[in-house]
């Protein structure tokens, strides 16, 4: 109960206010991303000329266990991060459903857009550590495949919701 | 009947070879989009969902059961483009068909596509049970 | 403990000096022990409920997102101002129902689902069947196979149809269907697939319609007998990832009215065999359009008696905030396509509900899940409900 009113609390806050912080990070990284896709730009040509793409680690930052880490753009439920399990695995004893919604995150580190495909775990009662409902690209049920308004807990043996990971299985494709 | 006849047309005359027709990297984003979160990243299914892994190319082995694949809503009613939805399909098949793929696969067209999601099927689990009924007795193509 | 004994021993022997200095039948309290004693009473009472259910009265469904398997409707007087005058009974719903209340029997459904050892063990769907009056569970209807939808409390999964004498109940796994039930046997009579498609809309004398994944719908008339007599799929009306409507529509004399993320309402008939798409119409004034003032929230809209809708808004929108909720509730005549008015509330809401009868009350859940009352017509804030027993009151339903 605590949690789910400091969630709403720092929702609204956040309409209230800065509605602009995720914006903001969103017009960064397409402006990044822009500039991968035109290497003519000086700048991008430097930083290929100075490193090869070898000597480069793919990276994130941020915190995992907060609700802004980039990944849970479309999430919406406890974070598995703090449930004992981690943002790609359930917590101990708990099943991951095969079924699931997917979406896409931007990574402001390096301005790609990766799917994530958001799997809940199931199977104990919720964790209730970490709520987290951020519902970019989000859609109502009749899109299923982009909602997560739903229990996910599906093709699992038991359908009781207990948190949800966000699991990079992929780029975004974009036409170039 | 006549419908049949058209998509037969459609695919004789996409003459290209299968595999030149797919962006893999833009079928396999867009599978995920679309229908991954259901079929699962193997195309293994769970749940409610049929395991396309080593059985979906047996749809192709009748035309009715070639515009079924097409015609289940998930493929039908998908935010995805004609073209785009053609290319899934076509990728899902090489993907994850395997052995069950009959000899000469013809690529799914955006026409095609397009002509018969136009009629999307209401209901499917007896319908899939009378095609796949069909493709065992040997119905030919 | 110990100190508390103490007070108390204390003020007894306080009594007793008084009583003794003072004799006779008044002690320091004022005590009369003169007045008849207190009638016995009979243990093994329970109330019953009046039928119908005032005007004033509210069900407050709370989902219990904490802990799924103990959720619960609460029956509240929203015009009550002391807690034991407000709260006037409960049932339990269990993992993220559904329920439905019925106007002409004596009935609300909760469409549930129980698993044999709490959390995990052998999985039973149902339909558990109260008595409005008793609130006592009256029958089950068990699933043969389960496969009920789970998910964030939606008023269209579970809906009365043909004179209330159909129930039919939202089916997801994820393909979607439709279960039948005949309420008088209560026997499942059909399931009815609707592929690609969701929730079931109130279509016709004995219809439903269905949200599908193109943005258009998907229209089946049964028989009596829980039989599809046609299914007809309607085109779309808007688009579901550029500009996607909300499945909640306020339904007003057979007419849905379809709030859009971006504050377009869409006018659905849904008074002959198959959905037709009327129109749509712009929510806002040019200037409400450049502050971005979009719907929001779960339960965000509802509707009052006389054709009015009641819907959440918040400033600022953007993809993404479609479930926050709202700082305003604006109200529209749905006929006339015209606002009525804005009523400014005292916190951020996530849900509302609006009673039945001439002068209904507002309720809605704020923030920080309390029920917040106001009168609807006026707007005046009334009260606040915080001592409901309720954790996370996700969807407010005025009684039928
Ligand atoms: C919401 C979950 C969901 C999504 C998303 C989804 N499907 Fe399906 N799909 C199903 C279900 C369930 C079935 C079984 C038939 C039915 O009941 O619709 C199915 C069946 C199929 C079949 C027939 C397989 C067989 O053996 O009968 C094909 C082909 C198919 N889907 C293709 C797709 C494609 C292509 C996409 C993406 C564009 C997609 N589906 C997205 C749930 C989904």
């Amino acid at each position: 109960m605590k949690l789910f009113d400091q969630f709403v609390e720092q929702r609204s806050r956040k309409i209230a206010q800065a509605s602009s912080r995720r914006g903001v990070l969103k017009r960064l990284g397409s402006f990044m991303a822009g500039a991968a896709a035109f290497p003519v730009l000086p700048v991008a040509r430097a930083a290929n000329a100075d490193t090869t793409s070898a000597d480069k680690v793919p990276s994130e930052s941020g915190d995992p266990a907060s609700c802004d880490y980039w990944r849970y753009c479309a999430i919406d439920g406890y974070l598995c991060d703090c449930c004992g399990g981690s943002y790609n695995a359930c917590p101990p004893g708990t099943e991951m459903s095969p079924i699931t919604w997917i979406g896409t995150c931007l990574n402001p580190v390096d301005g790609r857009s990766y799917v994530i495909s958001y799997n809940d775990c199931c199977g104990k009662t919720s964790c209730g550590s970490c709520l987290c409902m951020r519902d970019e690209g989000d859609r109502p049920l009749y899109r299923v495949d982009k909602a997560n308004d739903l229990n996910w807990c599906l093709g699992t043996e038991s359908s009781v919701y207990h948190c949800s990971t966000a699991i990079v299985v992929g780029l975004a494709y974009e036409d170039s | 009947m006549s419908k049949v006849c058209i998509v037969m047309l459609l695919v004789m005359s996409s003459g290209v070879a299968y595999s030149q027709q797919i962006n893999p990297a833009r079928a396999l984003y867009n599978y995920q989009m679309s229908c991954q979160g259901c079929h699962g990243p193997e195309g293994q299914g769970g749940g409610g969902v049929p395991r396309m892994q080593g059985f979906v190319g047996l749809f192709l082995n009748t035309a009715q059961g070639r515009d079924f694949l097409v015609q289940v809503p998930g493929s039908a009613n998908s935010a995805l483009g004609n073209s785009e939805l053609a290319e899934v399909l076509n990728w899902m098949i090489e993907q994850f068909g395997g052995s069950s793929n009959p000899p000469g696969l013809q690529p799914y067209t955006a026409r095609e596509v397009g002509i018969l999601r136009k009629s999307p099927l209401n209901e499917v689990n007896a319908y899939r049970a009378s095609v796949l009924a069909n493709i065992t007795k040997g119905a030919a193509y | 403990m110990h100190r508390k004994h103490h007070i108390l021993f204390r003020s007894a022997f306080a009594s007793l000096v008084v009583a003794l200095s003072f004799s006779i039948t008044t002690d320091a309290h004022g005590s009369d022990s003169e007045l008849p004693p207190i009638p016995i009473e009979t243990t093994g009472k329970v109330k019953t409920l009046p039928s119908p259910y005032p005007d004033s009265w509210f069900w407050a469904f709370d989902v219990a997102f904490g802990h799924m398997l103990d959720g619960k409707m609460t029956l509240i007087d929203a015009a009550a101002s002391t807690t034991r005058s407000q709260i006037k009974g409960m049932f339990n719903v269990s993992l993220v129902g559904a329920v439905v209340e019925a106007t002409t029997r004596n009935e609300i459904y909760a469409f549930e689902t129980f698993y044999s050892r709490g959390n995990r063990g052998v999985r039973t769907d149902v339909v558990t069947i109260y008595s409005k009056t008793t609130l006592a569970p009256l029958a089950e209807i068990v699933w043969p196979i389960p496969k009920r939808y789970q998910g964030m409390p939606e008023r269209y999964a579970l809906q009365l149809i043909d004179d209330e004498k159909l129930l039919l109940a939202y089916n997801f796994t994820p393909a979607s269907s439709v279960t039948v039930i005949d309420l008088e046997s209560r026997k499942i009579l059909n399931e009815v697939a609707i592929p690609g498609c969701t929730l079931i809309y109130p279509t016709g004398k004995r219809g439903f319609s269905s949200l599908c994944s193109n943005g258009g719908m998907l229209s089946t008339e049964l028989s009596p007998e829980g039989q599809i007599v046609q299914q007809t799929r309607m085109d779309a009306f808007f688009d579901t990832d550029a500009n996607p409507a909300f499945e909640r529509p306020a339904v007003i004399d057979g007419v849905a009215y379809y709030p859009g993320f971006e504050s377009y309402v869409h006018i659905i008939d849904l008074r002959g065999k198959v959905a037709r798409y009327v129109d749509s119409w712009d929510m806002l004034s040019a200037s409400e359009r450049k502050e971005n003032w979009r719907p929001g929230g779960i339960g965000l809209i509802d509707k009052d008696d006389m054709g009015r809708f009641y819907i959440l808004m918040h400033p600022d929108g953007h993809d993404g905030t479609q479930n926050e909720g709202g700082s305003e509730v604006w109200v529209y005549d749905a006929k006339k396509q015209k606002r009525m008015a804005r009523i400014a509330l005292r916190s951020w809401a996530v849900t509302l509900g609006v009673g039945k009868g001439k002068n209904p009350l507002l309720m809605v859940t704020s923030g920080d899940m309390a029920l917040e009352v106001y009168d609807a017509a006026s707007g005046a804030y009334l009260r606040t409900i915080e001592d409901a027993g309720q954790e996370t009151p996700l969807m407010i339903f005025g009684v039928k």
